[in-house]
């Protein structure tokens, strides 16, 4: 029968690859095994399904309440935010444009983030673009299905501050997957909390 | 749409960064391990504990006519040891999760934050039948409004306290008065149902402003504002061994901590108050020993220590949470000629009801 700490084995590759989404390496593996460690070692243990949700939220939670905690005070308001949002559309669009020999200052194909040739290689560069509690909230939203108002309270602000942060990011990585239909994110939506293995 | 396509993308990134495979760091084995210890070590430990006040008590029943008071110290060890039982310890003026989140709140203060999911419940607020009274059709009286506590989630949270579910009018974003919901309720073992608090009226006579002593009406004209319903939901070996204990018919004032039945007056077991306050069924933690032979008041710490079955402390958690605001119309009484005579038949109706298990639920914790 598998232990406790098997049990917590067997979740961390991919809550670590989760959280890699939002921060970078070693970030990621210090919040997953800690978040891990929390939701394994809980009185009543949980199995499979529940403990990855599980780990996720308390993952989500460490996050949103330290490195991806939504600055306050110095923060960029949410028009700087957007402007920001614009620029990083603009940088990534820019990036795939064809170019013509008027571009001086085009980078040569060696140049190239060679990254941009794949889907998941611009999802990637884009999300670099963005603050961790941007990346928080999108992965949130639009991987893990979690609605606007939870991803408020995750982020410990007010729901119109989670559509702001919602709507200032999405352009980015919508762009960059390919698509620029933005959904409606002050919409009241279901609660559907899944887990994308 | 293309969520989809966010989605489809955001997958198989995540699918890609599991390339690289993670290694739980020594420490949290380390952690996991010494936790999951710790907690058997407890149970060990509580099942001494039990022998030991199950001693204690059998001393309190044969120490006397004045009862539980030599329910005092344990002289041996144990009798006959339980699995599955614990022992809480906590003030006889109750845990901190006691105090009603709205304790903390003043009208002045700007209106709380949404936080309406945490720890897999959810708060949410929703408008409620009018009270009909006889054949009088419930559609003209004053709105009503309550609150709803939902898991979002199949985990079993055991048996969830809370110690009120009260409501915050807001205009501007600013609290403008209070208005009562359900108060302290013990053991509301949600079990996949939802249960809601008692119906409140929307009506600017009942709305109130309180600096945690004094209670002023807060004088709101009649219109239209914005309320949202405000609560801690919690577990704790305190409210698990009390809603064991005392059941959920009881009264559950004077577990608030900012309530005294007397601040003049001691509530000991076998002492003259507690017996006083048996007609009122009023749940009095010093007064525990009275109703089960598991609890032992140590005067000198201002303890009390309770076994509980430990199946109904899942995961201890304290939550406040905040509902998202509702629209609604608050009315003065003396406007609403069938909510007129609608309240003062069923006098106070903040606190007719108590919690009310619905549906399936009710079922479960039958």
């Amino acid at each position: 029968m598998p232990t406790r700490v098997q049990d917590a084995r067997g979740v961390l590759t991919w809550l670590t690859a989760w959280a890699r989404l939002i921060v970078e390496e070693d970030a990621a593996v210090d919040v997953a095994n800690q978040a891990v460690t929390r939701v394994a070692s809980r009185r009543k243990r949980l199995r499979g399904t529940d403990l990855k949700l599980a780990a996720r939220h308390e993952a989500a939670r460490l996050l949103a309440h330290g490195v991806a905690a939504v600055p306050t005070g110095h923060g960029l308001s949410a028009g700087a935010q957007a402007s920001a949002a614009e620029s990083a559309i603009f940088e990534v669009a820019n990036a795939y444009a064809p170019r013509t020999a008027s571009h001086n200052h085009a980078p040569s194909p060696q140049e190239r983030d060679p990254r941009e040739q794949t889907t998941i290689g611009r999802l990637e560069i884009a999300l670099e673009k963005l603050a961790p509690y941007e990346r928080l909230a999108c992965v949130s939203y639009f991987l893990d299905g979690v609605s606007t108002d939870a991803i408020g309270s995750l982020l410990g602000v007010p729901r119109e501050r989670a559509v702001r942060i919602l709507e200032g990011a999405a352009p980015t990585i919508a762009r960059a997957v390919g698509d620029d239909t933005i959904p409606d994110f002050s919409a009241a939506t279901e609660e559907v909390d899944v887990v994308t293995l | 749409m293309s969520s989809d396509n966010l989605h489809d993308a955001f997958a198989l990134l995540l699918r890609s960064n599991q390339g690289k495979r993670a290694a739980l760091s020594t420490v949290a084995v380390r952690t996991i391990r010494r936790r999951v210890a710790t907690r058997w070590t407890g149970r060990l430990g509580a099942v001494v504990a039990v022998g030991m006040l199950g001693t204690a008590a059998l001393h309190g029943v044969e120490g006397g006519s004045d009862g539980g008071h030599s329910a005092t110290a344990p002289a041996s060890p144990i009798a006959t040891p339980t699995i599955g039982f614990a022992a809480a310890t906590f003030p006889l003026t109750g845990g901190p999760e006691f105090v009603p989140a709205l304790s903390e709140l003043r009208c002045g203060d700007p209106a709380p934050a949404p936080h309406p999911v945490e720890h897999d419940l959810s708060l949410t607020l929703r408008l409620g039948k009018a009270f009909a009274l006889g054949d009088q059709p419930a559609s003209e009286g004053p709105t009503t409004v309550e609150a709803v506590v939902r898991e979002v989630t199949v985990a079993n949270q055991g048996a969830v306290a809370t110690s009120g579910v009260d409501f915050l009018v807001i205009q501007d974003g600013v609290i403008r008065g209070m208005i009562s919901g359900g108060g302290v309720a013990l053991a509301q073992n949600l079990g996949g149902g939802t249960v809601t608090t008692p119906r409140s009226q929307m009506l600017v006579d009942g709305v109130f402003c309180s600096d945690g002593q004094e209670v002023t009406p807060a004088n709101l004209a009649p219109g239209t504002y914005d309320v949202i319903a405000v609560g801690r939901l919690f577990s704790t070996a305190e409210s698990v061994a009390l809603s064991q204990t005392l059941g959920d018919t009881i009264n559950t004032m004077y577990l608030n901590p900012n309530y005294s039945a007397d601040p003049a007056t001691l509530y000991l077991p076998g002492i003259y108050n507690c017996k006083q306050a048996r007609p009122w069924r009023a749940a009095l933690r010093g007064c525990l020993p009275e109703i089960t032979n598991s609890a032992v008041v140590d005067e000198a710490r201002g303890t009390v220590t309770v076994t509980y079955r430990v199946k109904d402390l899942v995961d201890q958690f304290s939550a406040v949470l905040v509902s998202d605001p509702l629209t609604v119309d608050l009315v003065a009484s003396q406007d609403v000629a069938v909510a007129t005579s609608t309240w003062r038949s069923l006098g106070s109706l903040n606190s007719v009801e108590g919690f009310t298990v619905r549906g399936d639920l009710a079922a479960a914790s039958a």
